[in-house]
């Protein structure tokens, strides 16, 4: 990560030239991915400086993308303040209360991602990594997935994604996952439960009362950083559900029902036609899948522990 | 409508996802994106399509009896059905 001046669009610094408006940028590299982030707040700069610290610089002078979160000027800089997210200029969300600009930096980057990164078929899910195994869990919002991921995370697994998982083909015709490993974003009593589960865990601020309740990210494990750059090939997927007082159950699910529900948690199969559609039957094909239910961290480790000493047979 | 006797093929924009552990199955159609899940007896049907192109009748005849009794059910809901989801045609 480094610092850098941002790079004035001459128009508006014609207009208004005033050299305070943009006090600096931050260039970030998560995976294969570059991000340039300006802002006119040097508190929302510093917030994500925190939040990516051990991340590396980019060493190019091309980014992947340019984004800006920047309070909203006029009235809304004193009376309830504001912060807009936007891509090369372009706002795709409304703007949210100032105090949410971190959030807000990585719903928009979840959402630069989605639209954009068409090389890869993106799928809504957390994946882990841990002895060259990798565990994809997909499921809708609110599913537990995450707070999984990071109870794993926290027990060694390696953080690929936790939220949007970058799935292409390797040239032995075997599906592999490009890590991203962002912070894990934990909402509400997930917060509490990662923090009791692992003392180690390392937290950005907690932002409270978004549209998603209260929410904080979880600094992704430096190993999983310095790895990035090492992809690795789907061995399960997962379709977690957090039940309170459960038993942790995991269930073989069919290959066809695990198609359709993976299909249904892409983001751009449709924009890739059938190249995405063979990558989603190869994931599945090379994959053993399971439904999972669990309402306690530690068994949910465990049982996944476990998994790493049956013979990885899908690959065949 | 179904004719009897008429070929019925594969339509060459599907693609059959088969599993041998899997009753189900799933078929994609390339040209519209849609993608179905199958039910045991439609796979069925589809995997005895990809051979060759076989009238319905014909297909009846290679159904085992393992699913005997539901034939007259497939015969009358599965392969049409099939039709309108255009994973399989009428030679004309």
């Amino acid at each position: 990560m480094r610092e850098m001046r941002y790079p004035y669009d001459r128009s508006i610094s014609q207009r208004e030239p005033n050299l305070h408006a943009f006090p600096s940028a931050l260039s970030l590299k998560f995976g294969p991915l570059s991000v340039s982030v300006s802002s006119n707040s040097s508190k929302t700069l510093d917030c994500i400086r925190q939040l990516y610290a051990d991340y590396p610089e980019n060493e190019s002078d091309f980014f992947d993308f340019h984004v800006s979160i920047d309070s909203a000027q006029g009235i809304r800089r004193w009376y309830k303040p504001q912060i807009n997210f936007s891509l090369d200029g372009f706002k795709p969300f409304k703007p949210l209360p100032g105090d949410q600009a971190l959030p807000l930096f990585e719903w928009g980057m979840n959402w630069c991602v989605s639209n954009h990164c068409h090389d890869y078929l993106v799928v809504h899910a957390a994946v882990v990594e841990k002895q060259g195994r990798v565990l994809m869990l997909s499921a809708p919002p609110g599913a537990g997935k995450s707070t999984l991921c990071a109870g794993l995370v926290c027990r060694g697994w390696r953080l690929l994604s936790d939220e949007l998982a970058l799935v292409s083909m390797s040239d032995d015709g075997l599906v592999q996952v490009t890590p991203l490993g962002r912070p894990v974003c934990l909402k509400n009593q997930s917060l509490g439960v990662i923090r009791s589960f692992s003392q180690d865990s390392r937290f950005g601020p907690v932002c409270y009362d978004t549209v998603k309740g209260d929410v904080a990210h979880m600094l992704a494990p430096k190993e999983s950083i310095d790895r990035s750059q090492e992809l690795a090939q789907l061995s399960w997927v997962v379709f977690p559900r957090y039940a309170p007082q459960a038993k942790s159950v995991l269930s073989p699910q069919g290959k066809a029902q695990s198609l359709l529900n993976l299909a249904k948690q892409s983001f751009n199969l449709n924009v890739l036609g059938e190249m995405g559609y063979r990558l989603l039957n190869q994931s599945i094909t090379q994959s053993d899948c399971y439904d999972f239910q669990y309402s306690s961290l530690d068994d949910a480790v465990k049982l996944f522990d476990s998994l790493l000493h049956v013979p990885d047979t899908g690959k065949n | 409508m179904i004719r009897l006797d008429v070929a019925l093929t594969l339509n060459p924009n599907l693609i059959l996802s088969i599993w041998p552990d899997d009753d189900e199955g799933i078929g994609y159609l390339k040209d519209s994106g849609d993608i179905h899940l199958l039910s045991s007896q439609a796979k069925r049907i589809l995997e005895t399509l990809v051979e060759k192109p076989l009238t319905a009748a014909q297909i009846y005849e290679e159904m085992d009896d393992s699913i005997g009794r539901k034939t007259d059910q497939t015969f009358n809901n599965c392969i049409p059905h099939l039709i309108n989801l255009g994973l399989i045609c009428q030679s004309t």
